[in-house]
């Protein structure tokens, strides 16, 4: 075999890896493709525009006929969607229908503030998590794994503006007050700059992240702890804290990365109702008002930026379940 | 003679207690944080027809107007020093306040009133609100020096200094450098829509100032998040806050209450122009069967005056001798059943987005109901519910503005803001003899009839006259009452100690 020939192997052999994450992605583009015209559709079918919006209950149907004009509204949609897209596609996300304003800016802001809310909630939930389901798991079927059981299915079934309302009431207005109960942060300002902000935010979206993950963790480890290869390291004589976490978790662990993926791509849509309830300026919140305003090119850009999330997500989700799957596979060939 | 050492000695402790005092005075710096629902169409400039309060609040502190209406309801000279009508009352001489300087430190003058009236006046800007002076001819504007301007008007005008002090025309003027500036009490330091205004006292303000140095409005996606905020401690101040909790607020130690008049309320609405409110048995009826008291104290939280079917219960003028107008389920029903309509089934529309709309529209359709008449509430979103504004037949409407403004934008016909097609020859005669008289008199008494006509023909149902309760912290003093429910964003002589 030539250098020549091994190398083009080589690339085959690379491509042939990369080729299905090729077709996910093109997957992806043609999906956000796809929620970006339904998304247009569905903006366009409500009633009232930005037109009525700006304009108020004053406005004569002349005014509203003339800013319609300026805004470009009276365009058959189809032309507006296509300028839309090519402006996304030269990287121009357009101005605000609403004050003007470049969204690229709007969503820059929104973005940072939803990132490191939801990256500040991620990683206290994950490590949180691992060490709740472990702990119920070694106590099964103890006081502590039942309290647990109860929380979670509690913690589950309640929605998130109630935790975060509950929330308020406990750390903010009512019983204490060392909280702030409304996490603003102003434009210019970073959000670590205001940790103390943070807290509540994070926190209702911790606990049901922790509830469900640790959950899953709990199952996972006891699942792991009745394997045959479990009682031989204990019947050697290793140590429990050993075989918990050298032998067991790492097994234990696999099969729950992808589930927490797909909570991660969770967390960043329920940040909307969070964002929301505690005033919070993310994507989330700018949805909720473009929405309200009719504003289409933002409510596009956050919808595009909250779909891509969940789509990046989903494809570590999926990638990590197929390389355990292989893995899997390599083992029960061995 | 001093010896040297001692003379130094003493530059030395001047030089100390100069810097202690300068360092004493900058840790004095004090900043009022106020409280709005914040609405992301606002802009910094003040011809936009967006009514919110996040835009209002801002303008209140960068802009004057030529003339305003004070805490009492009377019309005061704000950036005009005086306006004079000739003999006809369709050449206004208006002289400007003197000495008045821009934020960005020129003088004010009468360039920048004209520039301002011309803007607002170009249908191009779709400032809507410019219906309410378009008695003015923008090319009829002659500067006649830097301080004086003559107005030659399209028709005789005699509410002209009323007019402008409506707080939609406030002056602006236009900096070198192409941006909005003013001549109001604070200049703009940062903005973001919806989000956060953050101001600084304007030292050379020509009004009475401020007691501190910083303003920050924040603007809030929902009245919970500033209730929330103020009981916390993250505001001073809020703008407003819902009726059903100013009784758990009052409670709270560090909180204080200012309870004020406002022209801004919720009505009920018909559209008498069309079947079955253009039959004035039904139209009767449907004002028949309102429990004002209910409305009041339900809605309201009591904090408000029984109303009777007419707007502008804060004009200085007396009010109309009808009767008030009480509870009769009898008498409404035997109206309805006289006009054949006894089992009338209605959809009432709002988008609950003011301080007891959703409230009042059920206990209006509970009520109702004892006359046999279905109302189904129906809660819509803003842009839906604007969509079909002055086509929905009815509606929970909203009133804001003193009388000679507001009624006549909502009652005369053609105007933006009647909902109700309300077109009444001899209503609009006299409001047509009411905006060209000049004698203060002869205006309250055609206010009353006015009035009278609304209590009688119109397709509002005014219910209740609410009140404004701004609610704020123990750490603010001089907040006033004001009959136009502005005490959470007037700031002359207030003071911030934390």
């Amino acid at each position: 075999m030539t250098v020549d020939s091994q190398n083009d192997n080589v690339t085959i052999g690379v491509f042939a890896r990369l080729q299905p994450l090729l077709a996910r992605l093109l997957q992806g583009l043609l999906t956000l493709l796809a929620v970006s015209l339904l998304i247009f559709l569905a903006a366009r079918a409500l009633p009232g525009d930005v037109a009525n919006m700006i304009l108020g209950q004053s406005a004569t149907q002349e005014q509203l006929d003339s800013l319609r004009v300026q805004l470009g509204l009276d365009q058959p949609l189809w032309w507006q969607y296509l300028i839309w897209l090519g402006g996304i596609l030269r990287g121009d996300w357009g101005t605000s229908l609403s004050n003007g304003q470049p969204v690229a800016d709007l969503l820059a802001l929104g973005v940072r503030n939803s990132a490191t809310l939801s990256g500040v909630a991620l990683a206290v939930m994950l490590p949180l998590s691992l060490l709740v389901g472990v702990i119920a798991a070694q106590f099964r079927d103890g006081f502590v794994d039942k309290i647990f059981l109860g929380m979670s299915m509690v913690a589950n079934a309640v929605p998130d503006f109630v935790t975060g309302t509950v929330l308020v009431a406990l750390f903010a207005t009512t019983v204490l007050h060392v909280l702030p109960a409304v996490s603003f942060i102003p434009p210019g300002d970073s959000p670590f700059s205001y940790p103390d902000a943070l807290v509540l935010p994070a926190t209702t979206v911790i606990i049901p992240g922790v509830m469900y993950l640790a959950r899953l963790v709990r199952v996972a480890v006891i699942d792991v702890m009745a394997t045959e290869y479990i009682q031989t390291a204990e019947l050697k004589g290793l140590s429990p804290s050993r075989v918990l976490f050298r032998h067991a978790l790492p097994n234990a662990v696999a099969p729950i990365i992808p589930a927490a993926s797909l909570v991660a791509a969770f967390t960043v849509g329920g940040v909307v109702v969070v964002e929301y309830l505690f005033a919070y300026p993310g994507v989330g919140s700018a949805l909720v008002d473009a929405v309200t305003n009719r504003d289409l090119p933002v409510i596009q850009a956050n919808v595009l930026v909250i779909a891509s999330a969940y789509f990046i997500f989903n494809l570590i989700a999926d990638s990590l379940a197929q390389r355990d799957e292989a893995a899997g596979q390599r083992q029960s060939k061995a | 003679m001093i010896p040297v050492k001692f003379s130094r000695a003493i530059a030395v402790a001047m030089l100390a207690a100069t810097t202690a005092l300068t360092t004493h005075t900058f840790a004095q710096a004090q900043e009022l944080v106020l409280g709005v629902i914040g609405n992301s169409k606002d802009q910094v400039q003040p011809y936009t027809p967006t009514s919110s309060a996040s835009a209002g609040s801002l303008y209140n502190q960068l802009y004057d107007g030529l003339t305003a209406y004070d805490s009492n309801g009377a019309v005061v000279m704000e950036l005009a020093e005086s306006m004079t009508p000739n003999a006809t009352l369709d050449v206004w001489t208006v002289k400007l306040r003197p000495n008045v300087k821009r934020h960005d430190g020129k003088p004010f003058t009468a360039d920048d009133v004209i520039a301002s009236i011309k803007h607002m006046m170009d249908p191009a800007n779709n400032f809507v609100v410019s219906s309410q002076i378009d008695f003015v001819d923008p090319a009829k504007i002659r500067k006649v020096d830097d301080l004086t301007m003559e107005f030659t008007l399209k028709r005789p005008f005699g509410l002209f200094a009323n007019a402008f002090a409506d707080e939609d025309f406030r002056i602006r003027a236009i900096s070198d450098d192409g941006s909005v500036t003013g001549t109001g009490p604070f200049k703009l330091d940062s903005f973001t829509p919806g989000q956060e205004a953050r101001l600084t006292r304007f030292d050379d303000y020509w009004g009475v100032k401020p007691g501190f140095d910083k303003l920050r409005i924040i603007g809030f996606r929902d009245q919970q998040a500033v209730t929330n905020a103020l009981r916390g401690g993250q505001i001073d101040v809020a703008y407003s806050v819902p009726y059903t909790d100013v009784p758990a607020l009052t409670k709270d130690p560090k909180l204080k209450t200012v309870v004020s008049g406002t022209t801004t309320y919720p009505i009920i609405s018909v559209r008498v122009d069309t079947p079955p409110f253009n039959d004035q048995k039904v139209l009767e009826a449907l004002k028949l069967v309102v429990d004002r008291q209910q409305i009041v104290d339900n809605a309201f939280g009591g904090f408000g005056a029984v109303a009777n079917d007419y707007l502008g219960n804060n004009t200085a003028c007396p009010i109309p001798s009808e009767p008030q107008r009480v509870q009769d389920i009898a008498k409404a029903k035997q109206l309805l059943a006289e006009a054949g309509k006894s089992n009338l089934k209605l959809e009432l529309v709002t988008d609950g987005a003011f301080a007891g709309m959703m409230e009042m529209a059920q206990l209006y359709a509970q009520q109702a109901a004892a006359a046999g008449i279905t109302i189904k509430v129906r809660r819509l979103d803003p842009a839906t519910f604007l969509n079909r504004w002055r086509e929905w037949p009815f509606l929970i409407s909203l009133t804001s503005g003193p009388y000679e403004t507001a009624a006549l934008a909502a009652l005369l016909p053609g105007q933006g803001e009647n909902a109700t097609h309300f077109d009444d020859a001899e209503y609009n005669d006299l409001a047509k003899k009411l905006q060209s008289t000049g004698d203060l008199a002869e205006q309250c008494k055609l206010v009353t009839q006015l009035q009278a006509i609304e209590y009688k023909r119109s397709g509002d149902i005014v219910a209740a006259y609410p009140e404004n309760i701004t609610v704020y912290r123990d750490t603010v003093s001089g907040l006033k009452p004001d009959l136009y429910g502005r005490t959470a964003i007037l700031f002359g002589g207030v003071t911030v100690k934390k």
